[in-house]
């Protein structure tokens, strides 16, 4: 059993405190539903933990089992199991999906161009998430729409199966079937047990969104309330319903 | 300035070749002696840092005779035919005059002329042609254009006959290595008074009718420096399908001046890639002239510079006729101190009607201490055409490196994929794709 703990943490970007005070605890295995209105602060909650380069951490700890990430490097947080799925991840001209798990497995570059090497977990778990062949011989999200944006980030989100997962808008831009599709392939990876004993833990994950609507697929033991940078309430999911029917209006100052 | 003592005519003299040859060379040498070398108040020299290069470090090369050695790079397969062009000597030719096959001829070798007998009448007036206007000085031909002219030892003719088309490329290997048992001699990287030897490859490829080739041409050298200045001109005649990629690996403390011409007729296609990787300074002229109607050239470029290595591109697209086509695309990367220029112009001449041209140069900027420059022009004489231009110079974007770090990849890698990455387009489209692990693995290790 992992742990993932945020505690009083506090972030600026281009000199505006945009959290502070901001707790929060998840398990392996746990759904957490981060929720608020825009300009909550969100998206710099996610893009924080992974130490984005516009945004400073000016108090607090995130921490994976007692290891402290609070000052290591993007790439050292996400070896230590800490992985972000980007509500609009960028294109990269001549790097595929596959160059970057090559690469992200093994530390280094190799020169292997002609897809010959596509592990058959890649291959099934792009199947099952509906991403042609063409989507994956590109460079990665090239031309993608949005909603193919999001199931490459889930392909590799499955693939490197980290110990957390932070998913900004995780819904944005995907159909209902394509919606199942994403959903249902997280939902794996909440849920996967153990192959070799007591190793295998479930995936934790806390998904920043707007909507309720992949709440459908992947029920959340816990649902917190984002509000001017900080979490107001913390309930399970009837809170969802609670600001479906009012808005955020209660909650705001 | 004057033409020092060791490029003196005296130097000239010192490699026999045949008669008709020797009078393009005294002719190239008669105009060399009143071209002054070129100085940074130049403005189509003021980037190439021309003033830390002095003739007076370098001589016409000597007479050593070279052999072949069996080598051959790794990255080439067994299955390819090599020209072994050993210090300015050819050793070894495994390609040759099958009936009605491709023929690669030694001018220097044939003393009494070439055997036209062995040329498709069909072709004969292009093969003439384009070894007079190879080998033959002419106005406003540069320094550096007159000094190839007047010293080179082994023009090489390519010829592929009307009609013959071959998939298998053919490779052309241009290497230098220091023979000379006297050390002083090496020049060395601080660039002391010793003194280096100069080369002059030299290579033309005419592509007859409807003919179609590949062409491998490497330019190698050992660490010794060196001045280097190859010439190449390809004619791709009526119809003909000319590929040819350049890979310039030499010593990184070698000059470099580079003159690719290209001459494309009726029809024809020249597709050309140049990769360029080794030379302190390596400036490459690449021109292109599209003389008669449905003419089509691609010209792509892909070069990376590390430590204090110059880049200067200088570009030209000719179009003469109607319905002509041209693309162009340079790309590169600049790191540690760097610096790379390209200066580029379309030409439309009036009557090139319907005719199409772009020209695109991108640059990447890895290191703050590295700079790139990109001058793109164009002079279009003709309504009825398309031009485009596009230029950029920048930095990776660090959106990239966070996404690329945020799955758990180490900066320095992620730069490296990103930079491969931005070079991927030139490389699935490459002539020559065999090459292209071998480039790839270059430029990541150089990084």
């Amino acid at each position: 059993m992992s742990e993932l703990q945020i505690i009083d943490l506090g972030v600026q970007t281009a000199g505006r405190q945009v959290l502070s005070g901001l707790n929060l605890s998840v398990k392996s295995g746990e759904v957490h539903v981060l929720m608020g209105p825009n300009g909550a602060g969100k998206t710099t909650f996610a893009k924080a933990l992974l130490g984005h380069y516009s945004y400073t951490v000016t108090s607090g700890r995130i921490l994976i089992d007692g290891e402290d990430l609070t000052d290591l490097a993007t790439f050292a947080r996400a070896r230590a199991g800490l992985t972000l799925l980007l509500q609009e991840p960028p294109e990269i001209p001549g790097v595929t999906v596959e160059d970057i798990l090559r690469t992200a497995v093994a530390g280094s570059l190799s020169y292997g161009k002609d897809n010959s090497y596509l592990p058959s977990k890649i291959a099934s778990l792009a199947d099952s998430l509906g991403i042609g062949s063409a989507l994956l011989e590109r460079g990665v999200n090239m031309g993608a729409s949005g909603g193919e944006k999001k199931r490459l980030e889930a392909l590799q989100l499955c693939s490197l199966s980290p110990k957390f997962g932070v998913l900004d808008e995780l819904d944005s831009g995907l159909d209902v079937d394509a919606l199942k599709k994403v959903s249902m392939a997280v939902k794996d990876l909440v849920d996967r047990k153990s192959q070799s004993g007591e190793d295998g833990e479930g995936m934790g994950v806390i998904i920043v969104t707007h909507y309720n609507r992949v709440l459908e697929y992947l029920p959340a033991d816990k649902v917190h309330l984002l509000v001017d940078g900080t979490i107001v309430e913390t309930g399970d999911a009837s809170l969802v319903a609670k600001v479906e029917e009012y808005g955020y209006g209660p909650w705001l100052g | 300035m004057t033409t020092p003592t060791e490029f003196g005519s005296a130097a000239l003299q010192y490699f026999p070749v045949p008669r008709w040859l020797q009078d393009y060379k005294n002719q190239a040498a008669a105009i060399l002696e009143k071209t002054p070398v070129p100085t940074e108040d130049q403005e189509n020299w003021r980037y190439s840092d021309i003033g830390s290069f002095h003739l007076d470090n370098f001589k016409p090369s000597s007479g050593i005779v070279c052999t072949d050695d069996g080598w051959q790079p790794e990255f080439l397969s067994d299955d390819i035919s090599v020209v072994k062009v050993y210090n300015d000597i050819c050793v070894a030719n495994t390609e040759n005059s099958g009936q009605g096959g491709i023929q690669i001829l030694n001018l220097s070798d044939h003393a009494d002329g070439i055997d036209w007998a062995s040329i498709d009448p069909r072709d004969l007036t292009l093969v003439k042609e384009a070894v007079r206007t190879h080998l033959s000085p002419k106005e406003g031909d540069s320094f550096f254009e007159l000094l190839a002219k007047t010293f080179v030892k082994t023009p090489l003719l390519l010829y592929i006959p009307s009609g013959y088309q071959q998939e298998l490329p053919i490779a052309v290997i241009h290497r230098l290595q220091n023979l000379s048992t006297d050390v002083s001699k090496v020049v060395t990287a601080e660039g002391d008074s010793l003194t280096g030897e100069a080369y002059f490859p030299s290579l033309t490829v005419v592509a007859g009718s409807g003919a179609k080739v590949k062409v491998l041409d490497i330019l190698i050298s050992d660490e010794a420096s060196y001045l280097v200045v190859p010439r190449t001109g390809l004619q791709a005649g009526e119809g003909a399908e000319l590929a040819y990629e350049q890979l310039q690996i030499l010593g990184d403390t070698s000059y470099h001046y580079g003159h690719q011409y290209g001459f494309v007729a009726e029809n024809g296609v020249i597709d050309s890639f140049s990769v360029s990787l080794g030379a302190h300074m390596s400036r490459t002229e690449t021109s292109s002239v599209l003389a008669e109607r449905g003419a089509t050239s691609k010209l792509y470029s892909l070069y990376f510079a590390t430590g204090n290595q110059i880049k200067d591109m200088r570009t030209y697209q000719d179009h003469l006729a109607p319905h002509t086509k041209s693309e162009l695309i340079f790309k590169g990367a600049v790191d540690d101190q760097a610096r790379s220029v390209y200066t580029g112009l379309i030409h439309m001449a009036k009557g090139a009607v319907r005719s199409e041209a772009s020209q695109t140069n991108r640059n990447l900027v890895l290191s703050e201490d590295a700079g790139a420059d990109s001058v793109p022009n164009l002079s279009i004489e003709e309504n009825d055409v398309k031009c485009s231009h596009a230029s950029a110079v920048g930095p990776i974007d660090k959106e990239l490196s966070f996404y690329l770090e945020s799955k758990g990849i180490e900066p320095l890698v992620a730069e490296k994929l990103i930079t491969l990455g931005f070079f991927q387009d030139l490389l699935d489209s490459a002539p020559m794709k065999e090459l292209n692990e071998y480039i790839y693995n270059t430029i990541a290790n150089k990084l």
